[in-house]
């Protein structure tokens, strides 16, 4: 029970810390790129051929190639189901924090400290891209990985990469706790 | 702070462009990691066994519309029964309806015994001039009874039998007894296995999986990104 009491303790210094480094302007800019950034990456990493068309080729005006882009945000519940659509949002939004939060201690700790939670991300950024990468029943990425392994149930699929989802954002959030406790805000 | 932060964006978005550099296509990634040895074989088989030359088109509008959307697709699969209500719809009215698109489907089953059947079931309902009420009435019974009900399992259930599909149509077709006889045969084999091919030269490894203006979509996508490439091909 104390041990409980602890980590709720710990759990919400490290909430606190964040919310103060998520305060600095420069710091939410970098969580607005990061979570930009990785949440396109899950999104259209079935589709790289399709976003290298659009942007080099396609015989249409910037505000167009902008809006192909912008909708697929916009839209993100009525293409997936809400569960992988939840899943997606959640991952990225966690990573953008993780990858701001990641920096500032990075600025006031050596990265030899930081070990673990630099594992815990990185374990949780390849199993959310995978798991990103697989939100259609059928999939590019865990199907040839799958059917190594000798599964051939759809079922299987689908809910492995819901796990694998939500597996990522634990990690993450592994990941954010420790590093919440290091982000202690200096004056600067 | 503002070089740190304009490093650390210029390595995030660097990793992407790498990452959209140098990744697979999806015709190598089926190549190179979808077991070779098992693609090749498979590959071959379906190359024996296909009949592409007599391989009917089912064709979903104006069979002479200028614009294409080819769209592979398994019946049970949730995601291709999401696009057939929401994207497919609105597709409908916005290009098919209008004569400008037409979708052509190809069967693409690997869910379940009956993914094989309610596919086979397309050829037969075709021959009848009903293949776009079969394709309706068949994913807005999963739809209707299951999916929207929550019951997603009812992917991996054997709910397409023969007895349904045929309930299914009974008031589409003009030969109801032909359309039974023909869902049990066979003889339909040798076009989907023709989808298959067609499929795995399009660079399809799941569903829904699209072609349209020379550009492969796999899995679902919004509105946007068909409404931006069918405007392409008309020369919007």
């Amino acid at each position: 029970m104390k041990k409980f009491h602890l980590t709720l303790f710990k759990a919400k210094v490290a909430a606190l810390n964040i919310g103060r480094v998520l305060l600095r302007p420069t710091y939410f800019a970098l969580f607005i790129i990061a979570t930009f950034v990785v949440s396109s990456f899950i999104l259209w990493s079935l589709n790289l051929e399709l976003v290298s068309y659009i942007v080099f080729e396609a015989p249409i005006a910037l505000a167009d190639k902008m809006r192909f882009f912008s909708e697929t945000y916009r839209d993100i519940f009525v293409t997936y189901d809400n569960a992988q659509a939840l899943g997606i949002v959640v991952f990225s939004l966690l990573f953008g924090i993780n990858s701001a939060v990641f920096v500032y201690v990075l600025r006031l700790r050596s990265f030899k400290d930081m070990k673990k939670q630099s594992s815990a991300s990185g374990a949780g950024f390849i199993a959310a891209v995978i798991s990103g990468g697989c939100v259609a029943c059928g999939t590019s990425l865990l199907a040839p990985l799958a059917a190594t392994l000798g599964a051939t149930s759809g079922a299987f699929l689908r809910d492995l990469s819901l796990w694998l989802n939500w597996i990522g954002s634990g990690l993450i959030i592994f990941s954010l706790y420790h590093l919440g406790q290091l982000a202690v805000p200096s004056k600067s | 702070m503002l070089k740190l932060l304009a490093a650390t964006a210029l390595i995030l978005g660097g990793l992407f462009a790498l990452f959209l550099l140098t990744a697979p296509t999806n015709q190598e990634a089926m190549q190179n990691d979808f077991t070779e040895a098992k693609t090749t074989e498979t590959k071959a088989q379906l190359e024996e066994t296909a009949d592409l030359e007599n391989r009917p088109a089912l064709i979903i509008g104006d069979p002479n519309a200028n614009v294409t959307l080819v769209e592979y697709g398994d019946f049970k699969c949730p995601s291709c029964n999401q696009f057939h209500h929401g994207v497919g719809q609105r597709l409908r009215s916005e290009y098919i309806d209008s004569g400008q698109l037409k979708i052509e489907f190809r069967n693409f089953p690997f869910i379940g015994p009956d993914s094989g059947r309610a596919a086979r079931a397309t050829y037969c309902a075709n021959d009848q001039g009903a293949f776009t009420a079969y394709h309706d009435n068949v994913y807005g019974y999963l739809w209707d009874t299951f999916y929207t009900q929550g019951d997603l399992n009812a992917e991996f259930r054997d709910v397409l039998t023969f007895e349904k599909l045929e309930e299914l149509m009974a008031d589409e077709l003009a030969d109801p007894e032909l359309f039974a006889s023909c869902i049990r045969s066979e003889e339909n084999n040798k076009f989907i296995d023709a989808d298959l091919l067609l499929g795995a030269d399009d660079g399809i490894t799941g569903t829904p999986g699209f072609v349209v203006a020379g550009q492969t979509i796999t899995g679902p996508s919004n509105y946007n990104t068909f409404k931006t490439l069918i405007d392409i091909e008309l020369g919007r």
